[in-house]
């Protein structure tokens, strides 16, 4: 009976501990509380095909969340698999179609609205490049690095397709946060 | 008469005996798909496997300007490393590496990719039986 209490008021004082952390990241954050509760950091993929897409898609580079992307790219992206950015990467039909409806029911504007992450695909104009590492967003964040030194001829690193290399197991969770950032092969990034 | 998926298995197995280096064999699972494979390149005509023929096929420069060695390395029993997005990709030799060879399915979907990626078309039956009879010894 007191082991049960106990444990009652263990579950308690965590579920205390969870919220006031995450009204503390949201403030902390530029995003309003639920988008970021909810959201923020990282993003809570909906509907089938989340495995099946790390599994073939990881086999080359970062399974790049889907929120970063829009429906309409997902869509061109999947459909010139036989051309992918000179690379054939051809996938069985029916797992096409598996990756293809996961990717644009987690689109930045679809599902994956509410992710922090979408606001690189709407808020980029669009410069009609399919590329993720091609957004707007995405260079703004990262025009502090020297790609050639830092990333290209980064014997660790090679190629920006290669996230974790950078921001570690965080970001196949979508995580991307400035922090928790290690160039390898170079000092700790600090901004 | 002696099919010749029969022959290459005679092949290999006096090659291992006659060998000084006894080559790792394969797992089970490697050497079902493998034997699953090689038949079914048979049945789409290919000729007689040839570990010769496919060991050079590897390193030939296909019409893109590059052969299977840009990606899978030199040594099949070390990490290579992907041209473009630089992503390590695991060993190939099945001696080091128990998942190779053993899925059939994945097996022709990378010679699919690949093919296209360094060939620019597929690879033809006796193309594919030669590289899988030559990797099975790796």
């Amino acid at each position: 009976m007191q082991t049960a209490n106990m444990t009652n008021n263990i579950k308690k004082l965590s579920l205390i501990t969870l919220v006031v952390a995450a009204s503390s990241t949201a403030m902390a954050s530029d995003g309003g509380f639920f988008s970021n509760v909810f959201g923020g950091n990282g993003y809570q993929p909906t509907g089938q095909g989340q495995e099946i897409y790390q599994e073939e898609c990881s086999a080359c580079h970062l399974a790049y969340p889907a929120p970063l992307q829009t429906k309409d790219k997902w869509l061109k992206i999947m459909s010139s698999l036989d051309d992918h950015f000179g690379d054939n990467a051809e996938l069985a039909a029916e797992t096409q179609k598996t990756i293809t409806d996961y990717l644009i029911a987690n689109a930045a504007d679809t599902n994956g609205e509410s992710s922090k992450l979408s606001k690189f695909a709407r808020r980029s104009r669009d410069n009609g490049s399919l590329r993720i590492t091609d957004l707007e967003g995405f260079k703004r964040k990262h025009d502090e690095i020297d790609k050639m030194r830092m990333v290209v001829n980064n014997p660790d690193v090679g190629s920006f397709s290669q996230c974790s290399a950078c921001h570690g197991d965080n970001a196949q969770k979508g995580i991307f946060d400035e922090d928790t950032v290690k160039i390898p092969n170079f000092a700790r990034w600090d901004d | 008469m002696m099919t010749w998926s029969k022959k290459l298995f005679i092949t290999l197995t006096s090659t291992l005996v006659t060998s000084a280096v006894v080559a790792t064999p394969l797992t089970a699972p490697q050497q079902t798909s493998v034997d699953q494979l090689l038949k079914s390149y048979q049945a789409q005509g290919a000729s007689t496997p040839s570990i010769t023929a496919g060991a050079e096929f590897w390193q030939t420069k296909g019409d893109n300007g590059i052969a299977c060695t840009a990606c899978h390395g030199q040594d099949l029993t070390q990490a290579g490393k992907h041209i473009k997005t630089k992503r390590a990709i695991e060993a190939m030799a099945p001696s080091v590496n128990p998942e190779r060879l053993s899925d059939v399915g994945k097996v022709e979907k990378w010679f699919k990719r690949n093919c296209k990626s360094v060939w620019n078309r597929e690879c033809t039956a006796t193309e594919k039986a030669n590289v899988l009879a030559w990797l099975a010894t790796q």
